[in-house]
């Protein structure tokens, strides 16, 4: 085994073991704030697919949380079970997207940022008028109803930690996925459209339908991502998809690296969990300067980490021979 | 093997960029279309590769109609187009970028190619994990050749490949696509530099404001006296 593969599975190995041992101690929260994280974690592997191998930028993946989210509550309360909603929340979302990207990936770079920003709030505003269909600003389950619970055989998922598992598992088997689409005929096909269209097309690459795939595939993950969501939180609202929840996902992928699957993992980390972990440490005045602090950490990366943290051996070919 | 029967394309419903263009290139050929900037020579390769909806007119490949064929399976038809200006993968790897001019092949036939394209640019051997962006011009251009041979075409479009290199790296371009002819290919070759395409040229068409003024025999337009005074000097 080489280095690399060491520590990866050291970290593994800490994500795996060291949660259940903060159960009933002070620090339990610390299990929530790592489950919150491994849902941006998936997040941010499913927009590396558009934004960082296919260079589609897209700054309204949240909606596709959303709908996810909220088609696997409506199936919940309706009695689905969670398995059978998500998979159908899937379906929705993954459609929906398809939809979404057949009618505007002819558009390019900010044009294509602007519509799907704009598909965003639409979603955004769309759940929180709807109320027939999603009880609007107050959110689902309304009163009187419930979510259904996670199961697996006969066991019901019922603590955070429990979640964290669930969620990690999701985590992993989406990287693994995203290493897997990486390195296919798929993902060669995704790297060329990003660097030329044209010349992709010209050397018989689909242009289109590969750029509609890799836009439907990150949905995969969005909807997975707020299926899990909803049914640990037992509750949703249109509050939770703003359009800065959308930007904290881009952040979270140049921060850690475009296109690289490790540096996503890490961007998100950082991104996600530091800030939280830091509001504790630190006491509470700490959160009104999150964003602040966020911006500068943005900057900095950008002036002294072009590629990212953990960028992807491309990237890093890349601007060692500009410098060179 | 290729017939283009009054083609016109039209940018923007206002500016005619070709008119009533009507070529043919048969099985073997080097057949050049030489012409001015702004004569239509790019526009003609680009409608015949489907990078342009035609207005009027018909392109036909193998007796088959490439009307309505979308850009990418006209690619897979055989006909491999090598744009003005190279386009290649910058930021790809030399050898990314000719495992891509093969899309959608198997490994065995990919490496088959692979090994045929070195034997023709053995310099992309050396260079095949470099990234494309980082050769030069010349390389760029053999490199842009190599990626669309890698397809197994059976009909090569050429752009400008003589654009912004130095005489002497033309001359090997040149020596490399007559080479690359002589195995059977069949080339259609655009070009400003009427001297050295007619020289490999069997014969060749000259467009003018989007219509074919003259067409011949290389050797009939290289002497004659209008084609000498316009393209010649």
């Amino acid at each position: 085994m080489n280095p690399k593969k060491i520590s990866l599975f050291f970290l593994l190995s800490g994500f795996v073991f060291l949660p259940p041992l903060f159960v009933n101690t002070p620090y339990a929260y610390i299990i929530r704030i790592l489950g919150i994280t491994g849902l941006y974690v998936v997040l941010a592997l499913g927009l590396n697919l558009t934004l960082g191998l296919a260079g589609l930028f897209d700054l309204g993946f949240m909606a596709f949380y959303a709908i996810g989210a909220y088609t696997s509550a409506i199936l919940s309360i309706h009695g689905w079970n969670f398995w059978a909603a998500t998979a159908v929340a899937v379906a929705v979302t993954v459609f929906v997207r398809f939809l979404l990207g057949a009618s505007v990936l002819r558009l390019r770079g900010d044009y294509l940022a602007i519509a799907t920003l704009g598909f965003g709030e639409m979603t955004r505003i769309f759940f929180n008028n709807c109320d027939s269909l999603t009880n609007g600003p107050k959110g689902l389950p309304a009163v009187g109803q419930s979510m259904g619970l996670v199961q697996i055989y006969h066991f019901t998922f019922t603590d955070n930690l429990h979640f964290y598992y669930l969620i990690l598992a999701t985590a992993i088997l989406g990287a693994v996925f995203s290493m897997r689409l990486e390195n296919s005929r798929i993902g060669r096909a995704w790297t060329a459209i990003r660097e030329d269209e044209i010349a992709a097309e010209l050397t018989g690459v689909a242009v289109t339908k590969f750029k509609i795939l890799a836009f439907s595939v990150s949905a995969v993950f969005a909807a997975v991502a707020g299926s899990i969501f909803v049914h640990w939180e037992n509750f949703v609202t249109p509050e939770s998809f703003t359009f800065w929840e959308s930007v904290l996902v881009v952040s979270m992928i140049v921060v850690g690296g475009m296109t690289s699957i490790a540096g996503a993992v890490t961007g998100a980390l950082l991104i996600s969990a530091l800030p939280q972990i830091l509001q504790v440490v630190l006491g509470g005045t700490f959160i009104h300067y999150r964003y602040l602090i966020f911006g500068v950490a943005l900057v900095l990366v950008i002036i002294f980490r072009p590629q990212g943290l953990v960028p992807s051996s491309r990237r890093q070919l890349e601007l060692q021979r500009i410098e060179d | 093997m290729l017939e283009c029967r009054s083609l016109s394309v039209v940018y923007g419903k206002k500016i005619s960029a070709l008119k009533d263009v009507s070529l043919k290139v048969d099985q073997g050929e080097i057949v050049t279309v030489i012409g001015a900037n702004g004569s239509g020579k790019t526009t003609l390769l680009k409608a015949i590769s489907g990078v342009f909806r035609l207005d009027e007119g018909e392109v036909s490949f193998e007796g088959g109609a490439l009307s309505g064929v979308p850009m990418h399976k006209i690619a897979r038809l055989g006909i491999a187009h090598v744009p003005e200006g190279r386009r290649i993968f910058s930021r790809l790897t030399v050898l990314e970028n000719l495992e891509l001019g093969a899309y959608g092949q198997k490994k065995a036939i990919l490496d088959k190619r692979l090994e045929e394209a070195y034997r023709i640019f053995p310099l992309l051997k050396e260079r095949a994990s470099q990234l494309g962006g980082t050769l030069s011009g010349g390389e760029q251009q053999m490199l842009a050749i190599a990626r669309a041979l890698m397809a197994e075409p059976k009909l090569l479009l050429l752009d400008e490949p003589s654009m912004g290199l130095a005489p002497v790296i033309v001359e090997k371009i040149y020596s490399t696509i007559k080479n690359i002819s002589r195995q059977g290919l069949t080339i259609l070759l655009v070009e400003q530099n009427a001297q050295i395409s007619l020289s490999i040229a069997k014969r060749g068409y000259v467009l003018e404001n989007g219509q074919i003024a003259l067409s011949g025999l290389s050797g009939e337009l290289l002497n004659n006296p209008l084609v000498q005074e316009a393209y010649l000097g």
